[in-house]
């Protein structure tokens, strides 16, 4: 029963954060960049669910506009490691030889690297900004995408009908893109609600280290990294982002394990 | 035997000049004048002119880059451009602390994460089990800045019980290294979970048990030793994660090791400290993964003779 409850909580969780993200202004009336010096430090109130900071911006309307940029960097992330590492691990496993020990020996290279301290090396050197931090962060999950792809089209270009297409004339870019993708489909949706997780994480740490989003961006890292230097005077600036943060991780780490429990039965015996 | 040993640790030079290569080369063939980065925003045109004379930028790229690697091989990794003290030196007087808590932290997650995960597999589908792997996917979620700033706000500020920054005594070690090791202890308790369970049905686990060994016997000797060549190469790739953690813990904890220093050197765009804290950083990981390579190869002659 527990990977049911993975899947319907992990649904829950990216729901919410869609809805929140869509409708944020009709939720909250307030504007998250507004500021209002006369009620700065305000505690958590019934006019302030999460407080309000340092210019007197409410945390609880931040955050839910915050939903925005989560969703932004899932989506921008993951689909640049899916357009770039899928067509590599598929032309990888389905040309074979050369091309594959190539391939396959860059991305095993990557895949061995501290990636933040990369990610931390490309951004100094672009600078910091959130679009950079993304970019980084989706370079270092190429590979996890570039081997599953691999393997995937290793075993369904064996399967019957990619050798059906081959037969009926098809050419290579043909049976990758419409058959052997189409099938490989499931797997790399499961694989890329497992990294959405991280990639919140990711995004948000290096917020928060100054390199990503700037403030006063209502980003949770960003908010994260002015809400610190009031960490002992008014610890709510902290705490709701940084718990944000982790539900969403949480959220997507759920789901993705559900999904995979659910659609991929050789995983029931639990093995991550 | 030889040649699976061989191989690996053939590849290590290789994949260390490539890396060295692609971090030389990010630094330069990116947009930007790396001799004004190396000079520092604010200086004017002749400092810049002799900063690109001087490091050899007015050089064609292979020349530049073997001198580099001539200059790194020796330990020579440039100079700061914030101090003007040699990148190296500054390295390794960092070094000491950021080793002392990755391994703290490394021992903390494979001590917690094996044990965690060998208990859940024995009690599969208790409470007990639901209740750890429950934590094991929390843990793994937890954004480690936030949880390092709470633990520091309530064990440090309110209660007072830890420093609250710096690494003067042992008690400083605790709060760095326990939130660094949330994550990895996670990782390597879900992974050991799912690898002992594929090994518990094994039929000679049911043998060893029909012949009366212990429990402890059973699970520990027959059970783990085989079930640990998935949770050793998933400890070497976590390592990695790990050094990336540590970045981040070192700086909410204003921990003196190499990734403050590393962000300090983002803040004042200097270049030549990023580019050797990086280095060194790959340098570390390709050897712990080589010892993993061996780790494996110990445990499963399969792999070795193949």
């Amino acid at each position: 029963m527990l990977r049911y409850r993975n899947l319907t909580i992990g649904t829950a969780v990216i729901a919410l954060l869609i809805l929140c993200g869509l409708f944020a202004p009709l939720i909250t009336r307030q504007d998250p960049y507004a500021q209002n010096l006369a009620a700065t430090f305000q505690p958590p109130s019934a006019a302030h669910f999460f407080g309000s900071d340092q210019y007197g911006r409410d945390v609880f309307t931040r955050i839910l506009y915050g939903a925005r940029w989560a969703l932004f960097e899932v989506l921008l992330s993951v689909g640049m490691s899916l357009i770039l590492g899928v067509p590599l691990g598929m032309a990888a496993g389905y040309f074979g030889s050369t091309i594959d020990s190539l391939i396959m020996w860059s991305t095993d290279i990557l895949y061995a690297f501290p990636g933040i301290v990369l990610a931390i090396l490309l951004v100094a050197v672009l600078g910091p900004s959130l679009f950079n931090t993304l970019l980084a962060i989706s370079i270092f999950a190429v590979p996890v995408y570039a081997r599953l792809a691999r393997n995937l089209t290793l075993t369904l270009k064996q399967m019957e009908f990619s050798e059906a297409a081959h037969a009926l004339g098809a050419g290579p870019f043909r049976i990758l893109f419409t058959h052997i993708l189409r099938n490989a489909f499931v797997p790399l949706l499961i694989q890329a609600t497992l990294t959405a997780g991280d990639v919140i994480l990711s995004a948000s740490g290096l917020s928060f280290l100054g390199l990503g989003a700037q403030p006063p961006t209502a980003e949770w890292g960003a908010m994260m990294s002015e809400g610190r230097n009031f960490l002992g005077v008014a610890t709510y600036l902290s705490l709701f982002p940084g718990l944000t943060i982790t539900i969403a991780a949480l959220g997507f780490n759920l789901f993705g394990d559900g999904l995979r429990d659910f659609l991929d039965p050789k995983f029931h015996s639990g093995r991550r | 035997m030889n040649s699976y040993l061989a191989r690996k640790l053939l590849a290590v030079p290789i994949i260390l000049l490539l890396t060295s290569l692609l971090i030389f080369s990010a630094v330069r063939l990116l947009p930007g004048d790396p001799a004004r980065l190396m000079a520092g925003m604010q200086a004017d045109q002749a400092t810049v002119e002799t900063v690109r004379h001087r490091l050899g930028f007015d050089q064609p790229f292979t020349i530049q880059y073997t001198r580099f690697l001539t200059r790194a091989l020796h330990g020579d990794l440039g100079n700061s451009i914030r101090s003007q003290q040699p990148v190296a030196r500054e390295i390794a007087q960092r070094l000491p602390y950021t080793i002392a808590l990755t391994t703290a932290s490394f021992s903390i997650a494979i001590l917690f994460g094996l044990t965690f995960g060998v208990l859940a597999a024995i009690y599969r589908g208790t409470w007990f089990d639901n209740a750890l792997m429950v934590s094991a996917i929390s843990g793994a979620s937890v954004a480690n800045f936030w949880i390092a700033l709470m633990a520091m706000n309530f064990f440090a500020v309110k209660l007072g019980w830890v420093p609250l920054m710096g690494a003067a005594s042992w008690r400083s070690y605790i709060l760095p290294s326990l939130t660094l090791a949330l994550a990895p202890a996670a990782v390597i308790a879900r992974m050991t979970r799912g690898s002992m369970l594929e090994i518990i049905h094994q039929d000679y686990i049911r043998t060893a048990r029909a012949k009366g060994l212990s429990p402890a016997a059973v699970y520990l000797k027959h059970a783990l030793r085989n079930a640990l060549v998935p949770i050793v190469t998933s400890i070497g790739l976590n390592f990695a994660a790990l050094l990336g953690g540590a970045v981040i813990t070192e700086t909410v904890f204003n921990w003196p090791g190499v990734g403050r220093l590393m962000i300090d050197a983002v803040r004042y765009r200097d270049y030549a400290t990023i580019q050797g804290i990086t280095l060194v950083t790959v340098f570390f990981v390709v050897v712990i993964n080589l010892l993993v390579d061996f780790a494996v190869g110990f445990l499963n002659p399969r792999i070795r003779f193949n």
